[in-house]
């Protein structure tokens, strides 16, 4: 069941190319009939050969016979180079849509969701899982195939030519199944749960110490550190020959039985010729004899492909895993807002799995023009509460309005023409700085982005770049410290000009060069807008319309600097605090 | 092929021997196997000329084929899985030996990564796949020899045209692989194009998105996909002839010993009963060798993940073992210390001394080397040229658990182990009590919120520290390095300001440490550093001034210039 659904996951993402992955069954499933013809010519020349002795001159057949086996085998090899090739374009292609529409359905994704699972993982998934689908799709699947279809066609041989000799050598194929199955019964199954649960422990110890070895070098307890790494791995290496000492007699009767066949022929010959030999008894013997070895071959094939299976079943289901997020919904009335006032009423949001409401029943008001300051806390819900209002995520519960409109209600396009966000770590792409800032508005002028860039305060920026404005980010040599990023992202805001901005304000700084210019680039962008600041220093603040303080996902308090100064409450406490902190000194001397 | 085959010899390490033994069981069993031919000759010849007398030789000879062979698959299992696994537990304790030895500063969170991949990951891939896929290989192509073998004893010719087939498949597959390793960078190049794209689209996204550009991005992706795409079947298409050369050896060599055996046989220089052995044999002889070609690609790449465990050998290392050795005093130099990180230089001829109990903030723009002096004092590498000493003697002179011992470092980035709260305080110094453990946790102000804990210092730190908060992850390591005790503090003062009430106790605890200490900082915060005995402002590699605040501040130059622009950044309103 579950097999067939993975498959069936994989036939949507191939499209019409499905019917190519068939037509590789379908050919290599013809390939592996045809393959079984030469032994059925090199059966018609030992009968000839019999037939005339020993009057050899009279076997004329025998060379056509002979280009016969030779052509049908060269045959059965295109057909199944044909088919590796259909199977191929279509993993190929296969592999291509899944990357693709992965990546088109993540895009949809509230944008909130990348920060949940992390960009290395998201790559992990796009990348290695559709790849993993790859040798599955182009060499198991029509193999496989081939494997299941070549036993019937035997089935068919051995039954026809002599019944008692095919029964025979079906035997020790059938015990060797039984042993098969005993190696995978329920007492294997825990041992073999055992063995990995070891070797997980063991994985995990070794994580460990890797992670560890800085600390564990500054302590200088190397030594005893690795002294447990080594017995982890001691220890899983008790279960791994524990495990194999187990597997070892039902192996060995398994590979024993399926190579018996040859041996099991060559005694039922003496029984059966007990009473004389015919040419015909013979033929077929040998033809047997021939023929047999091929059940060992693909029983070996259906054997090693589960393996692969199970490993494709766990790329898709992590596929999965992103493509059965749900997009925000876009609206079908999309109406414009009226003006830049912001209202939130009753507003809650819980981040999936969370236990607690990350922004819990929060209202607040801010009018067209208002600069507004968030502060408080980490964890406190600031940055939350910032992403609903640009619906990176939507809100659980409660309404956000933009001009008295309903977010939800506003076209994602509008919506983000109307609020510029600027990050805290700000991304630039890999193209050139001219380019990155032209994202804020596609058909600007190379004139308007210089502009915009000076605005920003940018200009050292170009200055040291190898090739200015049009280096490219990332290229050798360039390097752009994170304040430097934030300053190129704030030209890109300014180009874009929304009326209402939210500034996340970075919190680690390398050197105050920095921090001064991206203050005097916030200022500059902000002027005649209406704000949010996601503050981390208080001193930048002091001046907005209103501070709101979060604790909790609640607004805790809210009002002017100085208002809030004289309630005493966590506003203040921090406010003293933070001056303790801007003056507090090494060693204590002075504070 | 035989390129691998080396390769995992050569990783086998001690364990050659063992694994020598296992390909001499495998061959012997390929012996047993062979003998099955043996006992079709008798019976063909038997059977043809009409006696019965001379059944018993051949089941005994198949009875001891059989026997042979199962006990050989017996031990060579067990030989296998214990080569599989010594060899890569060897490994894994080598690389983890290694660690060690390398320097402090090569550890990031990529290297980390990587060398957690390749001793999870990679080395288990090695550990399961190596042995089946060496015996499954070397065991096919043996067969087949063992076989040729027996072959040239019924009949020389035939056993000849046997090994010639066997050859000419080898030096096909030796050609199809090298076919395939040629088309190897340009897929990886591809591969490597892809995965910048998409991560350059994932990283992208909330600027994409914020901005409304999702249809440009997304053709972008799109293209880079299909090229890959394109690519890869290309490639493919590149490798295809030679798979089909290869077949087509095998069914050829095949139709040559049925023609031959034939021709003989009308010749007369052969008997009906070799040619009907031959025949058999025809068919029989490649099958195995088949399989063992097409394992070969497995054998690839199982190469490339030997290559890549291996590849941390090429990490650098440093002489750790010095001298067991404790310094006259706490104080540092730098002589003329000159240090380049790749092409980079970083530090170029920097000196100064920190004497005893002294603090030294290090100021300056970023990239100009701050970062790196404080790593090259405690020896996370070792510099170009220059000397750096510690209580007057040279820091290589000292084993470098030794050097350790005087230092503490307190990074802005903190890793717990996954042990209790009560175990990782107490890696700074193993032996300490209890009542120890709780001093250095109230000092370092961790004790209250440890005892809100469900099982207080008792509580298992969730992996990488996953429950607790960065603050307090911090001052676990500061309690950390409280009870370590060391005279030197190396210390990366936070810029990021956790939350005002968190940083308060930080900056409480540092305090603590900090105490009657040699501290070197970095120093983000000027007004925190006014009051330190030595600023050192770092710029471009170099020490453009050094002095007290007092000092400084009059001169003009970067200092005085910082200070300002600190001063506005503060003062700086939005409004």
């Amino acid at each position: 069941m579950k097999k067939e659904s993975s498959l069936q996951k994989l036939f949507d993402y191939a499209g019409n190319y499905r019917y190519l992955t068939i037509s590789s069954w379908i050919l290599s499933v013809i390939s592996a009939w045809i393959a079984l013809v030469p032994f059925y010519y090199i059966w018609k020349i030992v009968n000839e050969v019999l037939q005339v002795l020993p009057d050899f001159g009279k076997a004329v057949h025998l060379s056509r016979y002979g280009w016969s086996a030779v052509g049908f085998a060269l045959l059965s090899m295109l057909i199944y180079i044909c088919a590796l090739m259909c199977s191929h374009i279509a993993a190929f292609r296969v592999q291509a849509n899944m990357r693709s529409q992965t990546m088109r359905h993540i895009i949809t994704l509230p944008m909130g969701f990348m920060d949940g699972i992390g960009s290395g993982k998201i790559r992990k998934i796009v990348n290695e899982s559709s790849e993993a689908t790859e040798t599955y799709l182009a060499h198991q699947l029509p193999d496989r195939a081939g494997a299941m279809a070549t036993p019937v066609g035997l089935l068919v041989l051995l039954l026809v030519f002599d019944w008692r000799l095919g029964l025979l050598s079906l035997i020790p194929v059938v015990i060797a199944f039984l042993i098969m199955g005993s190696m995978t019964g329920n007492e294997m199954k825990e041992k073999m749960a055992q063995y990995q649960n070891s070797l997980e422990e063991m994985s995990n110890e070794a994580v460990e110490y890797v992670r560890g070895v800085p600390v564990v070098k500054t302590f200088g307890q190397s030594v005893f550190s690795f002294k447990r790494f080594k017995e982890a791995i001691d220890s899983y290496g008790k279960w791994v020959i524990s495990y194999t000492k187990d597997l070892r007699l039902p192996m060995v009767m398994y590979t024993t039985m399926i190579n018996a066949v040859f041996s099991v022929l060559i005694a039922a010959a003496f029984l059966f010729t007990a009473n004389g030999i015919t040419n015909t008894f013979l033929l077929n013997l040998i033809f047997y004899i021939m023929i047999t070895p091929i059940i060992t071959v693909t029983l070996n094939k259906i054997m090693f492909s589960s393996e692969n299976t199970m490993i494709v079943e766990d790329a898709i289901a992590r596929i999965d895993s992103v493509m059965s997020i749900k997009p925000l919904e876009e609206t079908e009335t999309p109406q414009s807002p009226k003006g830049t006032s912001i209202t939130l009423e009753q507003v809650s949001f819980r981040y999936q799995d969370a236990a607690k409401d990350a922004v819990h029943k929060v209202s607040l008001c801010i009018k067209e023009g208002e600069h507004v300051a968030f502060v408080g806390p980490s964890g406190g819900g600031k940055t939350t509460l910032a992403s609903l209002i640009a619906r990176f995520w939507d809100a659980s519960e409660g309404k956000i309005c933009i001009g008295g409109v309903d977010v939800r209600q506003i076209a994602s396009r509008e919506l983000m023409n109307t609020v510029s966000f600027v990050f805290q770590d700000s991304k630039l792409l890999k193209m050139s700085i001219l380019d990155n800032v032209r994202m804020g508005k596609p058909d600007a002028s190379k004139a308007e982005v210089l502009q915009a860039l000076t605005d920003a305060g940018c200009d050292d920026i170009l200055a040291k770049m190898p090739e200015g404005v049009d280096t490219i980010i990332g290229s050798r040599g360039t390097y752009v410290s994170g304040g430097e990023a934030q300053r190129i992202s704030i030209a890109r805001a300014m180009l874009k000009n929304a009326p209402i901005l939210i500034l996340d304000e970075a919190t680690a700084f390398a050197d105050p060069d920095n921090e001064a210019k991206v203050q005097e680039a916030f200022a500059r962008l902000s002027k005649g807008k209406t704000v949010i600041m996601i503050a981390h220093r208080l001193s930048t603040i002091t001046g907005t319309d209103r501070i709101y303080v979060l604790k909790d996902g609640r607004i805790e308090e809210q009002g002017s600097h100085d208002a809030l100064e004289k309630q005493e409450g966590l506003y203040a406490h921090m406010w003293t605090e933070y001056n303790k902190s801007a003056n507090w000194k090494v060693g204590g001397a002075l504070s | 092929m035989f390129g691998v085959l080396k390769k995992i010899f050569g990783f086998a390490g001690s364990k050659k021997k063992l694994l020598t033994k296992a390909m001499v069981i495998s061959f012997c069993g390929a012996v047993f196997s062979a003998m099955q031919f043996g006992a079709l000759m008798l019976a063909l010849d038997q059977v043809l000329s009409g006696q019965q007398a001379g059944m018993l030789p051949v089941i005994a000879i198949l009875l001891i084929s059989v026997l042979g062979r199962i006990l050989c698959f017996y031990y060579s299992v067990n030989e296998e899985t214990e080569v599989g696994y010594f060899m890569v537990a060897e490994k894994r304790i080598h690389i983890g030996d290694r660690l060690r030895y390398i320097p402090m500063g090569y550890f990031n969170d990529n290297s980390l990564g990587n060398i957690t991949a390749v001793v999870t990951t990679t080395l288990s891939e090695v550990e399961n796949s190596a042995s089946r896929c060496l015996v499954m290989v070397v065991g096919g192509f043996l067969n087949t020899f063992a076989l040729c073998l027996a072959l040239t004893v019924a009949d020389w010719r035939m056993g000849l045209i046997g090994i010639c087939g066997i050859l000419v498949y080898l030096w096909a597959t030796e050609m199809s692989q090298k076919a395939t390793s040629k088309t190897g960078p340009g897929r990886q190049t591809a591969q490597i194009n892809l995965v910048e794209a998409v991560l350059e689209y994932i990283q992208g996204m909330s600027v994409v998105k914020s901005y409304g550009l999702e249809k440009d991005n997304d053709q972008m992706a799109a293209r880079t996909i299909e090229e890959s795409c394109k690519k890869t079947l290309s490639l493919e298409a590149s490798i295809t002839p030679w798979m089909a050369v290869r077949q087509l050896v095998i069914r050829g060599f095949s139709v040559i010993m049925v023609v031959c055996s034939l021709v003989f046989y009308s010749g007369g220089t052969m008997l009906l009963s070799r040619c009907l052995l031959m025949l058999i044999a025809s068919f029989i002889l490649y099958q195995e060798l088949e399989s063992a070609g097409n394992m070969s690609d497995t054998l690839q790449m199982l190469g490339a993940s030997i290559d890549k465990a291996n590849s941390i050998d090429d990490t650098p290392v440093m002489d750790i073992d010095g001298k067991e050795l404790a310094p006259k005093d706490a104080g540092i130099t730098f002589e003329n210390v000159t240090f380049s990180y790749g092409d980079r230089r970083i530090l170029d001829g920097v000196s100064f001394a920190i004497p005893e109990k002294t603090t030294t903030a290090v100021v300056g723009p970023s990239g100009g080397g701050k970062t790196t002096l404080c790593n090259l004092t405690a020896r996370f590498w070792d510099v170009e040229s220059g000397t750096i000493r510690l209580g007057g003697r040279d820091i290589t002179d000292y084993k470098l658990d030794s050097l350790m011992k005087n230092i503490s470092m307190v990074f802005q980035e903190v890793y717990l182990f996954q042990d209790t709260i009560e175990n990782n305080i107490k890696f700074g110094k193993p032996d300490a009590s209890h009542a120890q453990v709780v001093e250095a946790a109230k000092a370092a102000c961790c004790h209250e919120f440890i005892m809100e804990l469900p099982n207080g210092y008792d509580t298992v730190v969730g992996e990488a520290g996953g429950s607790l908060s960065g603050g307090e992850k911090q001052r676990i390591s500061i309690a950390r390095a409280m009870l370590k005790d060391a005279p030197i503090i190396i210390l990366d003062e936070a810029t990021a300001s956790v939350d005002p009430e968190n940083e308060a106790e930080l900056q409480a605890a540092i305090d603590a440490l900090t105490h009657d200490k040699t501290i070197i900082m970095i120093a983000h915060r000027l007004k925190t550093v006014r009051s330190a005995d030595q600023i050192l402002v770092l710029s471009g590699g170099q020490i453009v001034q050094r002095g007290t605040h007092a000092e400084l501040i009059r001169q003009e130059g970067l200092y005085a210039d910082f200070i300002g622009e600190r001063k506005e950044a503060i003062g700086w309103k939005l409004a």
